[in-house]
């Protein structure tokens, strides 16, 4: 059974991402006109190969482009597009949209009408992923000459998606014109198994399938062998690498910091060494000074008491020179030359004539003067020699300090860089490494994406094989698929509650439903057909759902309220005299559709099968509102009122 | 004059006499009875004999070998700065002159060239003879080495004199 899971739109925008999740079941979109709900369902449309899609002005200033995360019969897969430019190649990622950056993508062409490229088409890729098999129809099957045409997943998707025009439209499925019908007819037939060529097409399809699974398997091996010898290692050692490699790049990140961090120490150590060679110089000088002084000190001493002695000798030559000279002359004498009277007394007075006593008392204070002249300079020498150890310790203090500070430079400051280097170049080493490996862990991912493909593959080989045995035993008949579908069509208008369920039935010829034997086309009241169209899609979605479809059970509807008093009725294909006989605007009937709708979601989950319905409208139900909150994935409003977001592009103020 | 309340022997009149004794007594003449010693010449070698370190200088100065000096005459107060007033105090010479005179120990004579030249009596040899003592004996001992310069001018010594206190 092909499965569908729409996760979450992205767009991926300058100035932030737009998100808007989704879930398995119903998701409601809701708010005023003209806010981009529409523009979600479109987006997702075309990011599922639609040809064109037609953006609002917020959008293209503010998004660069668009991406779905889904799930394809359980794998999680990212479709990237840009959105100004369709014929580019659509981007796959076989991750979600957090991982998209650690695989390779693979790359399809959009549409049929471009040259095909290595991966092919991307409609194709998406029937492939689903496990449907891909057909060429006829476009006339009554003719033997008739055309043939490629059946897409864009036919698929047309049972998908109810676009707001087709809800309730006369044109429902073409219907009006006869060559588009004849296509959805096809489609039909293909989504429940009724085409004659469906066994042999089918065979066919098993033929190709097994072709490109050999050609997967050879691919795979040509990828191993590379991988052999180019020496690669297994996927799980390269991520041991990758987060040893890490861990080793952070570990070498904290070493250089904390270097950095030490660089400020060790200049702070410096600066100490710095200080303290200022001081010891300072103490040197203060000390030197001293010394000097010391020295002076000494030196004065030293004369002093030689002076003292040279004093007491001279004074013992007076006493001597005394002892034989005599008394000094009479003051009267004879001039010995001009034999003239000489008066001595001028001359007394002018020099000393000490008496005999007072020289030797003088001679002895001088002799104990010099004694403690002698101690004093004991002590002064001492005091000197002290200076004399000091000044050579401070400068043994100085020298060292200054040593100190070189090898601080030379030791420190130059094995920090070379470390620094050292460090800086092992970064660079390990990130270029880191790279390397990166890479390589991304070719094994490659490999593994290969190998998933193939793996794949077998599982729709099975699959096809297992749908050919249920077609050949028991193939449906037509009559059997639209009964069914009526049935299921019955139990909804019952559920809405609409009057007179006469003759319910699917038309033939144009795949309609028929109400009380009228074709849905001749129906007059356009709320009425809002809720058939409505009514024959989710039956058609039930159906997919319980896997008797090649078909997603997926729909998207946009505005299920239409015609139904919700929306602006004057511009709008419907009778009002017969929507007021329907009573089409009574408002139990549109809850009931919803009511539907969540039930219907609730018994696929409780049968554990993917199902997926997205409704856009301009307003819910107050009951839906009220109790079933939940379900509203995304909530818009013009004004902003109740800080709604204004639409999906929610910053766009400046713009508009 | 004022007094110092200490003794100062530079100043004491019998210190500069014994001096002015030995100086005659050993430079007075020459061995062939030349006499050598004016007022001036007198004086400059009492100042010598007073200034130890000023005579070893001067005869280095002039080529001559010189006793070795005590260190309490080459390292001293006084030996930093000599006192040349001393050197050129009139006052001083002609109270060592007449205090010889008046004991009878000068005897002079005139020389036309030099003037007065003085020399000892009998008396003032034995005097100068009995001079003994740790002072007059090293005075002895420089008298002997200035006995060198006999045979130089006055005027050269005071040239060379003042020449080396300068440099103090």
């Amino acid at each position: 059974m092909p499965s569908l899971l729409i996760r979450r739109l992205i767009l991926v925008g300058h100035r932030k991402n737009y998100v808007v999740p989704f879930y398995p079941g119903l998701n409601i979109i809701y708010g005023d006109s003209a806010t981009g709900k529409s523009s979600i369902l479109e987006c997702i449309n075309y990011l599922l190969g639609s040809s064109k899609f037609v953006f609002d002005i917020e959008i293209e200033t503010s998004v660069k482009y668009a991406a779905l995360d889904i799930e394809l019969n359980g794998r999680p897969h990212v479709f990237k597009r840009d959105i100004f430019d369709s014929n580019r190649n659509i981007e796959v990622y076989s991750t979600s949209f957090d991982k998209m950056e650690s695989v390779f993508p693979k790359l399809f062409v959009p549409s049929y009408k471009q040259p095909i490229s290595e991966s092919g088409y991307f409609i194709d890729f998406l029937l492939g992923a689903l496990g449907l098999p891909i057909l060429k129809v006829r476009t006339a099957p009554t003719r033997e000459d008739s055309s043939v045409a490629r059946l897409s997943f864009r036919d698929l998707f047309k049972f998908c998606y109810l676009k707001q025009d087709d809800v309730g439209s006369r044109n429902l499925l073409n219907v009006g014109v006869p060559v588009l019908h004849s296509k959805t007819k096809q489609t039909f037939r293909y989504i429940f198994n009724l085409l004659d060529e469906n066994v042999a097409l089918l065979e066919a399809q098993l033929a190709d399938l097994k072709t490109k699974h050999k050609r997967s398997e050879t691919k795979y091996e040509d990828v191993s062998d590379f991988l052999r010898q180019s020496d690669l290692r297994s996927a799980i050692s390269l991520d041991d690498e990758l987060s040893e490699l890490d861990s080793q790049v952070e570990m070498l990140e904290s070493q250089l910091k904390d270097l950095n961090n030490r660089l400020v120490a060790d200049s702070q150590a410096s600066q100490y060494l710095r200080d303290l060679l200022v001081d010891h110089r300072e103490a040197m000088a203060l000390n030197q000074s001293d010394q000097i002084n010391s020295e002076r000190q000494v030196e004065r001493f030293i004369r002093l008491r030689n002076d003292y002695s040279e004093d007491i000798d001279r004074i013992a030559s007076v006493v001597k020179a005394k002892a034989l000279l005599g008394e000094m002359p009479p003051d009267e004498s004879i001039c010995p030359i001009c034999d003239g009277p000489l008066k001595l007394s001028s001359l007394r007075g002018a020099f000393e004539i000490s008496s005999d006593e007072k020289l030797t008392l003088e001679s002895l204070a001088l002799g104990r003067r010099a004694k403690e002249l002698d101690q004093l300079l004991a002590e002064e020498r001492f005091r000197l020699q002290e200076i004399v150890v000091r000044q050579r310790s401070l400068s043994e203090e100085y020298q060292r300090a200054s040593r100190l500070l070189d090898e601080e430079v030379s030791t420190q400051i130059s094995p920090y860089l070379a470390e620094r280097d050292g460090i800086s170049a092992e970064l660079a080493t390990l990130r270029e490494r880191r790279n390397q490996v990166e890479n390589s862990a991304k070719i094994r991912r490659l490999q593994r994406a290969i190998f998933d493909e193939i793996e794949q593959l077998l599982e729709i080989i099975a699959a096809v094989n297992k749908k050919l045995d249920s077609m050949r035993e028991n193939a449906p008949s037509l009559q059997d698929i639209l009964g069914s579908l009526a049935d299921d069509l019955n139990s909804y208008l019952d559920v809405v509650n609409i009057r007179d369920r006469r003759g319910i039935a699917i038309n033939e010829k144009s795949l309609l439903p028929v109400l009380r034997n009228r074709d849905y086309r001749d129906v007059t009241s356009g709320g009425l057909r809002t809720i058939l169209s409505i009514g024959y899609y989710l039956s058609i979605l039930k159906a997919a759902s319980v896997g008797k479809a090649n078909l997603p059970a997926l729909l998207m509807i946009d505005t299920v309220g239409k015609y139904l008093g919700k929306t602006n009725a004057s511009i709008l294909d419907t009778d009002n005299a017969a929507d007021a006989a329907e009573g089409v605007t009574d408002p139990l009937k549109y809850q009931h559709m919803y009511e539907y709708m969540i039930d219907l979601m609730t018994s696929t989950e409780e049968a554990e099968r993917d199902a997926q319905i997205i409704v856009v409208d301009n307003d819910i139900p107050l009951f839906i509102r009220e109790k079933f909150a939940g379900y509203v994935v995304a909530q818009f409003s013009s004004t902003g009122e109740g800080g709604l977001p204004i639409g999906l592009i929610d910053d766009a103020r400046t713009v508009s | 004059m004022q007094y110092f309340p200490y003794t100062q022997p530079e100043r004491n009149i019998y210190f500069n006499v014994a001096l002015a004794l030995l100086v005659m007594r050993y430079l007075g003449m020459t061995k062939k009875g030349k006499l050598l010693l004016n007022g001036e010449r007198l004086m400059l070698m009492v100042f010598l004999l007073k200034n130890p370190l000023v005579s070893t200088d001067l005869l280095t100065e002039l080529g001559y070998e010189s006793e070795l000096l005590e260190q309490s005459e080459s390292f001293s107060v006084r030996s930093i700065a000599p006192n040349l007033d001393e050197l050129l105090d009139r006052r001083l010479s002609k109270t060592i002159l007449m205090f010889l005179a008046g004991k009878n120990m000068l005897s002079i004579s005139y020389r036309k060239s030099d003037g007065i030249m003085y020399m000892l009596t009998e008396i003032g040899c034995e005097v100068a003879d009995g001079l003994t003592g740790v002072f007059f004996k090293r005075a002895m001992s420089r008298l002997d080495a200035l006995s060198n310069l006999n045979s130089v001018p006055t005027r050269i010594l005071y040239q060379q004199v003042h020449k080396i206190i300068g440099k103090k």
